[in-house]
Parts: structure tokens; C-alpha cells; sequence
């Protein structure tokens, strides 16, 4: 692999996670052959893999939030995931969640990554599980059910098949950006 | 005539303009518009998705003649964003791919699952091209007294124009203006039928309102005249 001499900003802004790659790197060539004579050379495939996937997920114009997206991999040890740890690339694979949802900026705090993917799933189904209720439930299943009732002379299924349904809808997806922005900063990922 | 081709041709200026204000220099430029559209003015440009040439020319009338059996195309296709909005929308942002099979196939490792995408989005852009281009052809023989086929060849020669030309940015700000020509035609027609039917300028209270001055709803003023012209109830239809 060539190596590009990066930008002083690059360095600056890795510098936490290339200590950590590069030891991660040393017992990854230890395990399997000999270990790497040249700590340099490690340290540079190290930094030149970390702008690869960086390069590879967000491309020129995002490179300060990608950064902060490598440096979480080397936070991520927490999860005793050796394969996290190796190959930042691969690492990325390896994430319980869709890689690039995470990222942290701030070298001292720790992503709870596993809480705020839960939480992420629990508040997904909660909202499906309104909207399938709304549309195929009160607008199609339920409809001879609820037709016994009225608003305004229109029967209530049918109210809510073409009307209900959709202002649950759009309550629905504002109800998401609002929650999901709260989730973002309560578990401290960048949104 | 003279005035309905003063509107198309501000319409084709109005669009050929944006295209070239906004033509794509970069990749990022011409697939998510250089990351930097406003959210209102994307949700603009994603309404007049909603309500576009198809459901203005043909979905709206559809939908009245059809009455309750109608609600699957309102329900189906207002569900599908929330569906986009909850499942697809913020992963494939963060993701950083640019196509949906690009970020299905990303993401699940697998070239069929790519390849299987690319299928689905071929499938569905072209029954939803189809709708549009029959619309656009309506339009536009009505428009400038040409030919259906001339129509739409005039038509897809400026979608081409301002897609190739400016990209997502093109498209976006196309779409914004015809969200607000679009959000104009909607709604003030249907603010002031309410208004005169009901009495109640908001079409959606209307809708559950009574006839104006008599003590009796809309709808069964309707089923009224619906059932004496020997069609079903609004709201019984299959």
C-alpha cells in the first residue's frame, strides 16, 4: 500500500486513533506471521487504511465528521470485538448497526452504540406498528367495525382509509425526525 | 392560445434557467446536490413527487369516481413515505451511497441483492414514468395544440434538459417550483368548493361538515346525487 504523507490537520485529528490502530495492527500480524519488524510501516498502512475507509464511506466534503467516525472504531474496542480493531474497513462491516449512523467527535466520551441502536429499532417498530393500524387496521380490517360509528356523517372507517390514516402519517414522520434528534443527542451521536 | 403559450414557454424558461443556475460540477453535485438543500426546500421538492402530473390529471378524478375503493392509492402512497421517511431515507444519508442499489447491495454484501434493486427501481420508475408521460402528453397536446406524441417528446426533451444538465440540484429546485405551482392548483380549488358546498373554508372539515344552511352532512348530500346517477355511495364503493 502507498503511502500518502497526510495533511497536518489529518494527523492532528487522528492522532488518538492512529496509536491505537497501530498497536491493534502489530498483534494482528503477530497472530498470524511474524511480527512487523517496521512500526512505522505499520503505522503507516494504519493511517493509509483510515483515510481509505474514510474515503471510501463519505467522500472530500465530510472528511472532519469521517474522522470522527475512525476514531470511534478505536472507542469501539469496549465491545472486546477483535475484528473491530483490525482493519478499519473491515471494522466498519462489523458494527452491530449501519455503519455510518455512527460517529462521535468528542476523544473522551464513548458511544453507547448498542443502546442507541435499540432504542432506534424500538422507536422504528412503535411507529410502524401505529402506522400499519391506522391504514390496514381502522382503514381496511376494521373498517365494517368502525363504520358503525360516524364523524360528521362520514363513517369512521371510512374517515380514517382516507383521511385518518394520513394526518396519523404526517404525525408520524415529524414524530420521527424530532425523536430521532433527541436520541442522537441523548446517546451523543451525530446525527 | 396566446396566453396558455406565454405560460409553457415561462414554464420551459423558468425550468431550462434552473438547470443551468444549478448545473452539477461534481459527482456529489449531481446526485444529492452537494449535500447542502435546505430540509423545507426538500420536502417541497418531495411533495411535488406526491402530487405530480399523474395524480393532478388523472388520480384526483380516480379517486372521486372510485370512493372508498380509491383509499389504497391514498393510503398506499402517503404509507410509502413513512415507510422511506422510518426504513430507507436516514440510513441511505449516512451510508454516503449516492443510488438505493448501491446501498442495498453496500450494505447486505451481495451483488444479487444489488442487481435484484436495480430491478425493483427500473420496475418502478418505469410504471411511474408511464403515468407521467401519458400526463405529460395530455398536457402538452392540450397546451400548444400539438400532436399526444409530439407532446411527449417535448416533454422528455426538457426533463433531459434540466436532469442531465443540473443533476439532484436541477431536479430539486424544478420540483420546488412546481410544488408551488402545484400546491396553488390544489388547494385553492378545493378551499373554495368547500367554502360554497360547506361553508367551511378547510376541505378537510368540510368534509365531515354539513351542506351549507341545511341540517344535513355533505356526504349524504352526496350520496344523494351520487345514488340518483346510479352509482354507488362514496363511501360503500369497493
Amino acid at each position: 500500500m502507498v503511502f500518502q504523507p497526510p495533511q497536518s490537520f489529518l494527523v492532528s485529528k487522528l492522532h488518538g486513533c492512529l496509536l491505537k490502530l497501530q498497536l491493534d495492527n502489530v498483534r494482528h500480524e503477530g497472530r498470524h506471521r511474524q511480527p512487523s519488524a517496521n512500526l512505522e510501516t505499520v503505522l503507516e498502512t494504519a493511517l493509509a487504511r483510515c483515510v481509505r475507509a474514510a474515503t471510501l464511506h463519505v467522500g472530500k466534503r465530510m472528511q472532519p465528521r469521517t474522522l470522527g467516525k475512525i476514531r470511534l472504531l478505536d472507542a469501539k474496542d469496549d465491545l472486546n470485538n477483535y475484528e473491530t480493531s483490525v482493519d478499519p474497513e473491515r471494522a466498519l462491516t462489523y458494527l452491530p448497526r449501519i455503519p455510518g449512523r455512527i460517529s462521535i467527535v468528542s476523544d473522551t466520551q464513548k458511544t453507547d452504540a448498542k443502546g442507541y441502536w435499540t432504542a432506534t429499532i424500538r422507536l422504528t417498530l412503535t411507529l410502524l406498528a401505529i402506522w400499519f393500524v391506522v391504514s390496514y387496521g381502522a382503514g381496511i380490517l376494521f373498517r365494517d367495525f368502525l363504520d358503525q360509528f360516524s364523524i360528521g356523517g362520514a363513517p369512521l372507517g371510512f374517515w380514517f382509509a382516507q383521511q385518518g390514516s394520513i394526518y396519523v402519517f404526517v404525525v408520524l414522520i415529524f414524530y420521527y425526525c424530532f425523536a430521532m434528534a433527541r436520541l442522537e443527542r441523548k446517546y451523543k451521536v451525530e446525527g | 392560445m396566446d396566453w396558455t403559450l406565454f405560460f409553457v414557454v415561462t414554464t420551459f424558461a423558468l425550468y431550462i434557467g434552473i438547470a443551468v443556475w444549478a448545473r452539477a460540477g461534481a459527482t456529489e453535485d449531481f446526485f444529492v446536490a452537494g449535500h447542502d438543500v435546505h430540509p423545507t426546500v426538500n420536502g417541497m421538492a418531495t411533495a411535488a413527487d406526491w402530487m405530480s402530473a399523474a395524480s393532478f390529471l388523472s388520480m384526483a378524478g380516480l379517486i372521486a369516481f372510485m370512493g372508498y375503493g380509491g383509499s389504497v392509492y391514498l393510503m398506499g402512497w402517503t404509507g410509502g413515505y413513512v415507510l422511506l421517511a422510518v426504513l430507507l431515507a436516514p440510513f441511505l444519508r449516512e451510508f454516503g451511497k449516492f443510488t438505493v442499489p448501491d446501498f442495498v447491495g453496500d450494505r447486505y454484501y451481495s451483488d444479487v441483492a444489488r442487481i435484484i434493486a436495480v430491478i425493483c427501481a427500473l420496475f418502478v420508475s418505469f410504471t411511474y414514468i408511464a403515468g407521467q408521460m401519458k400526463g405529460v402528453g395530455v398536457a402538452f397536446s392540450g397546451f400548444l395544440g400539438v400532436d399526444f406524441n409530439v407532446g411527449i417528446i417535448i416533454g422528455m426533451v426538457i426533463v433531459f434538459f434540466y436532469a442531465v444538465l443540473g443533476g439532484m440540484k436541477g431536479v430539486t429546485y424544478t420540483q420546488v417550483a412546481q410544488y408551488c405551482v402545484l400546491i396553488f392548483a390544489y388547494t385553492v380549488p378545493a378551499i373554495f368548493m368547500s367554502l360554497i358546498i360547506t361553508g367551511n373554508p378547510i376541505p378537510q372539515l368540510g368534509f365531515i361538515s354539513n351542506a351549507a344552511g341545511e341540517d344535513i352532512s355533505m356526504l349524504s348530500k352526496l350520496y344523494g346525487v351520487v345514488t340518483d346517477l346510479g352509482f354507488q355511495e362514496y363511501t360503500q364503493t369497493d
